[in-house]
């Protein structure tokens, strides 16, 4: 199928680009991933952190996006569809990579922490600070939870998926998702607030 | 320059006794004309020398060995489609090579090239994969134009590093001292 | 002291996950225990901070190189693909992978060789070595021509 040159497509909607590479235009499918690559690489980044994964993740998500495009039908939009797809990949590769001895002593804690009394903040660690830098800290932060717990803080936070759906994606029951978000988000309230009084000595 | 590697001619002193002088004059002429013209490079090809580099990219700040030195600052510059932070040198040659021999180049227990300059005006660098109790295995062959690695251009292979993840290894061919750099 | 279903029911009180009934009871306690309002604060506090303050990366790849990378990828995909079911009707369709990525280098190699010579052709007389080159980048401005091997 040869490539139509269409000099509009860095100003065509994704839905139209999606439409044309559906037709084989691998023009069009290049100028989405263009669109959309640091935010795929970005959320494998976040899973992975490590950016050797990240990219070779990320590629495979477009790789495999190209050979299911016939599937997307515009129930979400082209984005999330993409999120999703380089989500799974990473859960996969997690697996694959069966980090678990650090998770077992986060589980541990998880287990021990749902039920102290200690609220989750004290006060907003990221109070004062510049959008760019709450991003960066949260990055370092996030970067310092477990696989099992920062996977399902993205999936909730990041993705929006409800808790039955995080389940079913991680193979793990909506008892467990809630207590490991609820862990995650705890640590990492305490991180944000570690980081705060290391920077503001 | 050219290597003198004439047969040793008559001179008009030591002549035989069918040839007679002018036509040797002639003849000597001539050849002393094609000669300036560059013609018959086969019988006067000179060598040209080519910096053969193995070369390991990486993000870490630091080489993993004190002999390995950062790449060139002039050639790293030029890799800035490559995503990687730093390039070390594993190992650097310099390779005299001509139309008439190929020359390898080992470059480490699993790697060598060739170089051969083709008579259509390349060089050809061929990649071999190297392994204990085998034969070198070509593994890829491509060209260059002369006139292009004179101006200066890089010829290189690359590929990801099997042994860690991230990094990559390059082999960058050069001409030694290019009439012209970029 | 609270239990830990009711603190995970308060955690799913904020992500909007209870039923009705179930929400209505936890409204209830909200009423009346100044902790549990706090731990609600709490964790809306940093469910949003996080929500709002995704870490935004970049790819630390060009834009030509990483595509590069992934027509290479689906053009190896799909001839796997065509190997596998030969009878399929996209069989073939793995090459026009192959000839927009060489389009795009025969059109970088005109433009940087405007007397018309190829690079990064085999020009070898031996023409069985095998090519192990997955993908040719060249970059006229730089003048570098890069073969990389899987």
């Amino acid at each position: 199928m040869p490539m139509s040159l269409k000099s509009d497509y860095p100003s065509a909607a994704d839905e139209q680009l999606v439409a044309w590479a559906k037709d084989g235009d691998t023009a069009a499918f290049e100028e989405l991933i263009h669109r959309h690559r640091d935010k795929i690489y970005a959320r494998a980044m976040i899973m992975m952190r490590n950016e050797g994964d990240a990219i070779d993740l990320s590629q495979e998500a477009w790789v495999k996006s190209w050979q299911r495009l016939h599937q997307f039908q515009g129930e979400s939009s082209f984005a999330t569809w993409m999120t999703r797809i380089v989500i799974n990949l990473c859960l996969d590769q997690i697996r694959r990579q069966k980090r678990t001895r650090a998770e077992s002593i986060e589980e541990l804690e998880e287990a021990g922490g749902v039920e102290r009394q200690m609220p989750i903040a004290e006060s907003n660690p990221t109070e004062g600070l510049e959008s760019e830098e709450v991003r960066r800290r949260i990055d370092e932060a996030m970067g310092k939870l477990t696989d099992a717990h920062r996977t399902v803080l993205v999936m909730h936070e990041f993705e929006g998926l409800e808790y039955k759906e995080i389940a079913k994606r991680v193979g793990i029951s909506i008892g467990t998702v809630m207590s490991r978000l609820f862990y995650a988000r705890r640590r990492l309230a305490s991180l944000l607030q570690s980081l705060k009084r290391e920077r503001s000595e | 320059m050219f290597l003198d590697t004439r047969p040793k001619l008559l001179t008009p002193t030591s002549k035989p006794a069918m040839i007679q002088p002018t036509k040797i004059t002639r003849w000597l002429a001539f050849l002393f004309t094609l000669c300036l013209m560059g013609v018959g490079t086969a019988a006067f090809a000179g060598e040209t020398r080519y910096k053969v580099e193995l070369v390991w990219g990486t993000d870490d700040a630091k080489a993993a060995s004190p002999e390995m030195k950062a790449l060139s600052p002039e050639v790293q510059s030029r890799l800035t489609q490559l995503r990687w932070k730093n390039y070390f040198v594993v190992k650097s040659e310099v390779a005299a090579v001509s139309t008439k021999e190929a020359k390898k180049v080992t470059l480490s227990d699993k790697c060598a090239v060739e170089l051969k300059e083709l008579p259509n005006g390349h060089l050809e660098v061929q990649i071999h994969s190297l392994q204990a109790g085998a034969d070198p295995k070509p593994v890829a062959s491509k060209t260059m134009s002369l006139k292009n690695l004179q101006s200066g251009e890089l010829i290189a292979y690359g590929g990801n590093s099997k042994d860690r993840w991230g990094d990559a290894w390059l082999v960058i061919v050069r001409a030694d001292q290019p009439k012209a750099s970029k | 002291m609270k239990t830990t279903e009711f603190t995970l029911d308060l955690q799913a009180y904020v992500d909007g996950e209870l039923d009705a009934s179930r929400r209505a009871e936890v409204e209830r306690v909200l009423a009346s225990d100044a902790e549990a309002r706090e731990l609600v604060a709490g964790l809306r506090q940093i469910a949003e901070l996080v929500r709002t303050h995704e870490p935004v990366i970049r790819v630390p790849e060009t834009r030509e190189f990483y595509w590069s990378q992934i027509q290479r990828r689906i053009a190896q995909a799909e001839a796997v693909e065509a190997k596998e079911a030969p009878q399929a009707s996209g069989a073939m369709q793995w090459l026009r992978w192959l000839a927009p990525a060489l389009g795009v280098a025969a059109v970088a190699v005109m433009v940087a060789l405007p007397r018309g010579e190829k690079e990064g052709t085999t020009l070898a007389a031996n023409d069985t070595v095998e090519d192990a080159v997955s993908m040719t980048f060249r970059s006229d401005a730089d003048g570098v021509t890069i073969h990389w091997i899987n």
